[in-house]
């Protein structure tokens, strides 16, 4: 009876396995961000580490030195004055989509979706809602997604350069 | 029978309880969190701004500027302040200096300007040797500088000079290091070579001074500035330059405005050639100031 117990016991375990959560990674997933008001202010980052799980829960985080600029001296000042890389390497955002129960990730299909969550920037915590999609293709998920990013909310002082970024985020998971 | 059936009952319940733990335990929002903690090695990357621009006031720095960069420079030195209001304290008068610099490729940089005083062009190139690190391994930059300078002025035919005797060498060793985010220090080890000393006595052919610099950022795009050179040797009647000044950096532009005893703006003529002091009888301190301003102008597509 105990060799029952046991077998049944490791059953269980192996059901756990079998049944947790899906989670998607990438390790260079792309976040750009530009301006309006002044075109020379765009930069792209390549290197963002991305995971999404299909419990709703999504995250990025980039080293802001990763940003490229076209402009070397741009690059030079926004690491050293605005976002302060030095002092603050990461970007951080953990978030959750608000609309978990119409994205199915294991049907292929492309979902408009909502996140809400908490960005880390510059050492500011603020919340945030981007609106964007949910892509499935061969049971991989990829999002893209845009939103507006005002420099004051995170004690930017970019005032002279711009007042708000347009961010894009754009994400392969595997 | 019944016994073993309650135990197995109490095992599932158990295995269901376990379950629910495992269904909890992925939690994107820790794992980015030991992500974030497991990658966060000290980074070792070359340090960025030990001063807003490639000149402190006269002197050069260890800045650099990116290939592809072109900086136009202007900079002003008027007459002595002691003047009064006829010469609206210095500013009727001025000497200066237009200049084009430019970043060729990585760690070199070239540059040509033309002075008013004494008509004189100048060009230089300056070789980053070594570039200081935020970790371990490079504590200091350093540069290397070799410029030279050539007086068109005509003498007249009294005094017949050529243009190998108006001719000046400049070597340069600049060493420096970001303290911390806001100071920095610099100290040039110095050689100037004349070819002729034309207007002063003593001295000699070789002259030698070292140089130091100083800035403290007081914002983040203020800072204050001084620059000393020591003369080794010297003309006779001549002062060792020193500067105070303020830089305004706007992003782009740089704004440097500072008080000197020196008129010139090249290495020769700002280090062995100054003949007003700070104080004494011979004492004229001028206003001047310097305006950077840098344009892209190659190198990488969009």
């Amino acid at each position: 009876m105990k060799i029952f117990v046991s077998f049944i016991i490791a059953a269980l375990f192996l059901l756990n396995t079998a049944e947790a959560q899906k989670v998607f990674g990438t390790r260079n997933g792309q976040i750009s961000f530009s301006s309006a008001s002044d075109q020379d202010v765009k930069a792209v980052n390549n290197e963002v580490a991305s995971r999404i799980a299909d419990n709703g829960q999504i995250t990025f985080s980039l080293l802001t030195k990763g940003f490229k600029f076209k402009l070397a001296e741009m690059q030079d000042h926004f690491n050293d004055q605005y976002v302060e890389s030095t002092k603050f390497p990461r970007a951080d955002f953990k978030g959750t989509l608000v609309n978990l129960g119409e994205v199915n990730f294991s049907k292929d299909g492309a979902y408009k979706t909502s996140v809400k969550g908490d960005l880390t920037l510059h050492g500011v915590t603020k919340n945030i809602t981007a609106n964007g999609t949910i892509n499935i293709k061969d049971g991989k998920p990829s999002v893209s997604c845009q939103f507006i990013l005002v420099m004051k909310d995170f004690n930017i002082d970019a005032a002279k350069v711009t007042d708000k970024v347009t961010v894009d985020v754009s994400c392969q998971y595997q | 029978m019944m016994i073993f059936s309650k135990r197995l009952l109490a095992v599932l319940c158990l295995g269901l309880i376990t379950q629910q733990g495992f269904s909890q335990q992925v939690d994107l929002f820790k794992m980015q969190d030991s992500t974030n903690a497991a990658n966060a090695k000290p980074v070792n990357e070359p340090v960025i701004n030990t001063f807003y621009s490639t000149r402190l006031v006269n002197s050069q720095t260890v800045e650099i500027l990116s290939p592809g960069s072109m900086d136009l420079r202007v900079s002003h030195r008027f007459s002595p302040v002691n003047q009064g209001i006829y010469d609206m304290f210095g500013l009727d008068l001025a000497s200066m200096r237009l200049g084009f610099d430019f970043g060729i490729v990585k760690d070199l940089m070239v540059g040509i300007g033309r002075t008013s005083t004494s008509k004189e062009y100048d060009w230089f190139v300056k070789y980053r040797l070594m570039h200081q690190k935020t970790g371990a391994g490079a504590p200091l930059s350093i540069d290397l500088l070799g410029a030279m300078a050539i007086k068109t002025l005509d003498f007249g035919p009294s005094f017949p000079a050529t243009t190998s005797d108006k001719t000046y060498y400049t070597a340069q060793v600049l060493i420096a290091s970001k303290l911390n985010n806001n100071t920095s220090i610099q100290v040039s080890p110095t050689y100037n070579r004349y070819n002729r000393i034309i207007g002063f006595t003593g001295g000699g052919l070789d002259m030698f001074s070292i140089g130091f610099l100083a800035r403290q950022k007081i914002s983040k795009r203020v800072s204050i500035n001084a620059e000393y050179f020591w003369q080794v040797n010297r003309f006779d009647n001549t002062y060792d330059p020193l500067s105070i000044g303020v830089d305004i950096n706007t992003g782009g532009h740089v704004f440097q405005l500072h008080f000197t005893n020196s008129t010139g703006m090249n290495e020769h003529t700002f280090i062995h050639e100054t003949t007003s002091s700070w104080t004494g009888k011979n004492s004229g301190i001028r206003w001047g100031f310097n305006i950077s301003r840098i344009f892209n102008i190659g190198g990488k597509k969009k």
